[in-house]
């Protein structure tokens, strides 16, 4: 036994002495494909889609998924057409789908007569990422037994919809894969047709989109299918979500049940809400707070004043504020809010802020006092400011307040000077709206000029984007082009390196810890950045600024509203892998603009993948993950020592 | 008279283009099936007067889509058109094209063009298109491809002068210049293109692409072409991919272009609330299986009829002949050897053509597509493909029109497990010899008051065939290496009534192509049989009635008696009778001695011959009557044993030999005539002998 310890010791010691390598990247000539993708540098990474060696080819295909430039389309098409492996064949569909345009389409159709599942099924769902509605019959009068092509039709389907592209022949067939005899992958790309489908054509899918929310095994399944409950009729819809809200044992059916009752009447849609306010699952009864505020305009039930009592939290309570502000002018509950306020924590003065923004009639200019106050106060919490904005802003651009826009203006220009870079991206997006006709009242564009000064590329892409564009509005100029950073944080590789596969990290909060397994092969950007943001303690103390009930949880604001980053940004990494419940995905407002934000999803969300990197999974906490609300705070994120094989 | 001008014609397009719709209605009756030399393939010419002036020659050839090929059929095509010299390279090419999905069809087209070659474009399916709601602009279509378009409907026959009209003019070659090989290339291109003095830059493209698939092409020739691609980095096939997208591109321009309206999304939504209920979970299949017992018992029984008619007459005929011939070996040959020989023949026709109406039906209504999807993933797994079901089950009324129909897989290895494990699927010959045999050693009792055993034990002989095709599938699926799959994803056609006229000339076809290629091997094997059986060395054959009358002086033998003794004796003594008591040693361990080895040798021609041969040697006269066979082998006695000859163990071996010999020439002729050759009707025969000789030899050696 002894001996065997030291036999052990010895060979641990050995390893250490000379490190073997602990991840793929030992590999120089894949470094340098990853280095040329990170550099999004087409037409040297082309030339290794000819390379001798099928790895380097599979990982360069997948790269041009992350680099989505037209110009490698024809090299790709003919990686797809013709290379003798099977996996670059599949990457290079991929990327075809991500990258779109008419030259993916002419290689990704003729590519259907591969005979390799798995080839076959990236080719269906990237043809549903690219084809146009003339080409339609190519998908949609496609037939297999096989289930993994079924997967792709699926897929492709669902992309399709979200694409406004799909017929009713392609909800038909949606519609036929929710049954039971088709996989769980199929099913579940089959419902999100018709949950992220914004309208749908022809009829005859709702027996089946029924069956399979209150009947899926999968709770995936069911979520995405009680999402598409907003394209039934009304009555009928409102009947089985009702019967859902009260029986489904998985919370974000019932989040998701209860996020529907948004597309219908609220009168009618009152006893589900309020079923959803009293759920045992705070989630659940944020959700319905949200759905109930969001539709409250003209509601006359009696539920709500009792319920502002019961409120369950603050982010509950603050959202029925708003909405009783919105059912009944005259509510005086001005003071009450303002008395909470003076006690309240950060982040629930910016819920109360934005329900203070819906007073209306006489007590409307008392709110709009205290929240402009609110917003000029340089004392306050960046949370708090940029929660004050947004609700002037909402004030400003709701038909029917008494405040004029001149009134407003004086506030926005003061408050831009101040020169926060949230706020001037939140009040940039009102200067630009029509409806407020900014562009009669402001001449003098200086303090525009002045805000635009202060900000710089990566950091404030965020605000500088809506700034530039409200600038060019009010000058009558052409809408500018999107912005875009330029590549200015390379990877540190000798770091990637050292990066063992697998790699822990655990993250403490208060109501427990999260444990996340770094996916260093996939996105080897993104999880140095991580992982060096964690050596210096940058989340220890950040907050969870963001979670919308059953879609994510967000963290990794340096200011804690969401409009924060650093002087750099990173690129996209997009792999093949999808977002399910527990990925990790780096935040970013738009491709290759990722910094320091990320965020853990609660279940499926499948119109993240191929836009947002995922760089790491949950391995444990997602009941912690769960029970994460808006303000709970990262105690420290620290990395694990991981036994080396 | 004008002298008469004779064209050669191809008709190239996609499978389930409507090639054949088209070539039946050009040609009519006027047709014939050759051979293209090494293939599995029927070449199918045909002849139709264009004009007055102008007579062609065309050829039907296999579906294709595009000019590399993937199959042994599609490589034929292209070694044709790329070669100027070949006897079947055509004075113009007829493309025929879907019109409902014309995006699939051109590239193939293109190709042509880029060859330098006469073609015209056949649109098809202008009823669909205009059921569609598609509007084309085919004169702007012409003009963008610089070829002849016409609008036809093969199957209605309609726009047919049109078509030859642009057929009988000289057809130009269209000055569009699609694809240009890459720069790169162009070097290597050129040396080629002036080495071998080719028309087209794109010619020479594909001599570098895909030399292999050229099998015209000498060593010389080869080595040539090797040298230069070496030499300009030419690496074959890389540029196929930047082709095709290249030629889409192209498409696409021409369609957008052409094309006025869209097909409206839901014109086929009829075919589609059909398909709900064919293709449905359960329906489907209970309807497909209900069908597939209607062509079943159609074959088994429906053709019942015209056989007995055709048994009947052919029967009549010899013993005619027989009577009115002058005697002597010569016209013994006709009236014994020739006559029932084709009788043998012509036996088989009515099956064929009952089985090949439906499945031309199947085919032509779209069903058969579904069959595919509904039975393809099972079928799969034992390495065929959804189309084998129907020849299979047809299999249990008789092998020769099952393997016939195995035509209609696509994929070969697919077909050929299919065509080897078909004879193993008990048929109609084989159950008198069951019957027969059953009744013999299995009692005539019933358990629980109504399951009869003899009942039980037929169908457990139908199973043990099934299950043994089924495992032979699974070895065969292993031995060949089935890996591609033949099916992943597949379009439905639109449902359509089926165009009767081809559904005769399937029938037709098929009916000539048994006649005239199995018919040859079936007479010749009949005779060679015949003459086994009925000759033996001269001096006992010659004295075979007084050395019959001497052994049975104490007999009292009536001259029926008489007359079935000396038809023993004579088979007895004939070469067949010398080859069955030769045999003796090597069938013994089975529990058969050499009377039961003449009958082994002599159902060689159908397995039903056995009874009859067995009620020859047993001196039983006429095999008619079943209940006298049996009683008679029931009474055989076993000479070394004392006991009954026909034990169960002897009676079980002897059904589980006839349940998995290949006991059929004209089984084997249909696999040489599908299969193109020997070597596969031999191994079958090699593999189902084998396997019956060995299972046999268990079952006799277990149970005596």
């Amino acid at each position: 036994m002894r001996k065997l310890l030291i036999i052990t010791l010895l060979a641990a010691l050995a390893c250490s002495t000379k490190t073997p390598p602990v991840n793929k990247f030992s590999d120089a000539v894949l470094v340098k494909i990853y280095d040329l993708k990170d550099r999004r540098q087409t037409d040297s990474l082309i030339n290794f889609l000819s390379s001798e060696n099928p790895v380097y080819r599979r990982e360069t295909a997948l790269a041009f998924a992350s680099v989505q430039d037209s110009a490698a389309s024809l090299a790709l098409g003919t990686s797809l057409l013709e290379d003798p492996d099977t996996l670059v064949k599949r990457n290079a569909a991929f990327a075809l789908g991500q990258t779109g345009g008419t030259q993916a389409v002419n290689a990704l159709i003729p590519s259907l007569e591969n005979k390799e599942r798995v080839v076959l099924r990236e080719v269906l769902e990237a043809l549903g990422k690219t084809i146009e509605r003339n080409d339609l019959a190519v998908l949609s009068q496609l037939q297999s037994d096989d289930s993994l092509i079924q997967e792709g039709l699926a897929a492709g389907f669902y992309h399709l919809g979200v694409r406004k592209k799909a017929d009713s022949v392609v909800t038909r067939r949606a519609a036929t894969f929710l049954t039971n005899r088709f996989s769980v992958k199929t099913r579940l790309a089959a419902a999100s047709y018709f949950a992220r489908s914004s309208t749908i054509e022809g009829r005859g899918y709702e027996e089946k989109l029924i069956a399979a929310a209150q009947q899926d095994k999968s709770s995936d399944v069911r979520m995405a299918a009680v999402r598409g409950f907003r394209h039934l009729e009304q009555s009928e819809a409102l009947y089985i979500l009702n019967e859902i809200i009260e029986s489904d044992l998985d919370y974000r059916v019932r989040v998701n049940a209860v996020s529907a009752g948004r597309y219908f009447s609220i009168t009618e849609a009152e006893g589900l809400l309020f079923k959803g306010l009293k759920d045992s699952v705070e989630m659940v009864r944020v959700a319905a707070a949200e759905v109930i505020n969001s539709n409250g305009e003209g509601y006359k039930g009696k539920l709500l004043h009792p319920a502002i009592n019961d409120a369950s939290s603050p982010r509950v309570k603050s959202n029925l504020y708003s909405a009783f502000f919105k059912t009944n002018p005259k509510a005086g509950i001005v003071e009450e809010i303002v008395r909470i306020y003076s006690k309240a924590s950060s982040y629930y003065k910016s819920d109360l802020l934005l329900a203070l923004g819906e007073a209306r009639g006489s007590h409307e200019t008392n709110a709009f006092e205290f929240i402009y106050g609110e917003l000029l106060n340089d004392k306050n919490d960046k949370v708090v400011r940029s929660s004050a904005a947004a609700a002037l802003v909402s004030m400003n651009t709701r038909k029917g307040t008494k405040i004029p826009a001149s009134e407003f203006l004086k506030i926005y220009k003061q408050a831009i000077l101040q020169s926060d870079v949230a706020v001037t991206g939140i009040v940039s997006v009102a200067l630009m709206d029509k409806s407020l006709n900014y562009k009669e009242e402001i001449k003098d564009l200086s303090f525009l000029y002045e805000a635009k000064a202060k900000l710089s590329l990566p950091k404030d892409i965020e605000s500088l984007q809506p700034l530039e564009n409200s600038i060019a509005y009010l000058e009558g100029k052409d809408k500018p082009a999107a912005l875009k950073n330029d590549y200015n944080h390379p990877i540190d590789w000798t770091f990637v390196k050292t990066i063992p596969l697998n790699q822990l990290v655990e993250i403490r909060t208060k109501k427990g810890t999260i444990v996340l397994r770094m996916l260093v092969a996939e996105a080897p950007g993104s999880v140095a950045n991580f992982l060096t943001l964690v050596k210096q303690k940058y989340f220890d103390g950040k907050f969870f600024h963001r979670v919308v009930p059953n879609f994510v949880i967000q963290s990794g604001c340096n200011r804690g509203d969401g409009f924060g980053s650093e002087d750099y940004s990173i690129r996209s990494e997009f792999s093949m892998r999808r977002y399910s419940t527990g990925s990790v995905g780096m935040a970013s407002a738009g491709k290759d603009t990722e910094g320091t934000q990320w965020f853990i999803t609660h279940s499926n969300t499948p119109h993240l993948d191929g836009r947002y990197t995922i760089f790491a999974e949950t391995m444990k906490g997602m009941n912690v993950v769960h029970k994460i609300e808006v303000g709970d705070k990262i105690l420290d994120v620290t990395v694990k020592n991981i036994l080396k094989r | 008279m004008a002298t008469q001008k004779r064209l050669k014609i191809a008709l190239v397009g996609k499978p389930n283009s409507g090639k054949s719709s088209l070539f039946n209605q050009l040609t009519g009756l006027n047709q014939k099936i050759g051979n293209f030399p090494g293939i599995t393939v029927d070449k199918r010419i045909g002849f139709c007067q264009l004009d007055e002036n102008t007579s062609a020659e065309i050829i039907d050839l296999p579906g294709i889509y595009s000019l590399y090929p993937r199959t042994l059929d599609e490589k034929i095509v292209v070694e044709i058109l790329t070669n100027r010299k070949n006897e079947n390279f055509p004075d113009c090419i007829a493309v025929i094209a879907d019109a409902t999905n014309l995006k699939n069809c051109l590239l193939l087209l293109t190709q042509l063009i880029d060859l330098g070659l006469p073609v015209v474009l056949a649109l098809n399916m202008m009823d669909l298109v205009a059921k569609s709601g598609l509007s084309l602009d085919v004169k702007k279509l012409s003009k963008q491809l610089d070829i002849p378009v016409v609008m036809i409907n093969a199957r209605q026959g309609l726009g047919l002068d049109g078509l030859k009209n642009k057929l009988t003019e000289q057809v130009k070659v269209s000055d569009r210049k699609i694809f240009q090989p890459l720069n790169e290339v162009v070097v290597a291109v050129d040396e080629i293109q002036t080495h071998f003095n080719l028309a087209t830059s794109y010619e020479a493209f594909q001599y570098l692409q895909q030399p292999e698939n050229l099998l015209f092409l000498s060593s010389d020739d080869r080595t040539f072409i090797k040298t230069v691609a070496s030499q300009q980095n030419f690496c074959p096939h890389k540029y196929q991919g930047a082709e095709t997208i290249h030629r889409y591109g192209f498409i696409q321009e021409v369609l957008d272009a052409v094309i006025i309206k869209s097909a409206a999304q839901d014109w086929r939504s009829t075919s589609r609330r059909l398909d709900r209920i064919l293709t449905h979970k359960i329906w489907g299949y209970l309807i497909f299986f209900t069908l597939l017992f209607v062509i079943f018992q159609s074959v088994f029984a429906l053709a019942q009829i015209p056989m007995d008619a055709i048994d009947r007459g052919f029967a009549d005929l010899s013993g005619f002949l027989s009577k009115r011939l002058p005697g002597g070996p010569l016209f013994e040959l006709i009236s014994s050897g020739i006559v029932p020989g084709i009788g043998g023949i012509i036996i088989f026709i009515p099956q064929i053509a009952i089985l090949f109406a439906f499945i031309s039906i199947l085919e032509e209504t779209g069903y058969m597509s579904r069959v595919v999807f509904l039975m393809d993933k099972i079928m799969r797994k034992f390495g065929m493909s959804g189309r084998s079901v129907v020849p299979l089950i047809s299999g249990m009324a008789c092998a020769i029109p099952a393997i016939m129909a195995t035509r209609t897989i696509d994929n070969w290895k697919d077909r050929l497990i299919t065509i080897f494990v078909t004879p193993l699927m008990s048929c109609s010959a084989r159950l008198p010899v069951f019957a027969i045999l059953v009744a013999l050693i299995v009692p005539h009792e019933r358990v629980l008051g109504f399951i009869s055993l003899q009942g039980v034990a037929l169908m457990g002989l139908y199973l043990l065939g099934f299950f043994a095709a089924m495992f032979s599938a699974l070895l065969m699926k292993a031995i060949i290496k089935v890996s591609e799959r033949s099916y992943l994803i597949m379009e439905m056609p639109t449902y359509r009534m089926p165009k009767w006229s081809n559904v005769g000339y399937t029938i037709i076809e098929k009916t000539k192509a048994f006649v005239f290629e199995a018919g040859k091997i079936i007479i010749a094997v009949s005779i060679i049989l015949w003459v086994l059986a009925s000759y033996g060395p001269k001096e006992v054959m010659d004295n075979a009635r007084a050395t019959v009358q001497n052994e049975s002086t104490n007999l009292r033998l009536t001259k029926e008696g008489f007359e079935n003794k000396v038809a023993a004796y004579k088979l007895e003594h004939s070469y067949a009778g010398i080859m069955g008591k030769w045999m003796e040693p090597v069938i013994r361990p089975l529990g058969f001695d050499w009377k039961i080895g003449i009958a082994l040798i002599t159902s060689f021609a159908a397995r039903e011959v056995f009874v009859s041969t067995i009620a020859t040697i047993y001196s039983l006269g006429s095999a008619d009557d079943n209940a006298t066979i049996k009683e008679r082998l029931k009474d055989e006695v076993n000479a070394e044993t004392g006991g009954p000859r026909f034990t169960p163990a002897v009676g079980f071996s002897l059904l589980v030999f006839y349940t998995f010999a290949m006991q059929c020439m004209s089984t084997l002729a249909i696999v040489k005539r599908e299969t193109k050759g020997w070597k596969w009707p031999m191994i079958q025969l090699i593999y189902m002998t084998g396997l019956a000789y060995v299972s046999a030899l268990i079952v006799y050696q277990v149970l005596s």
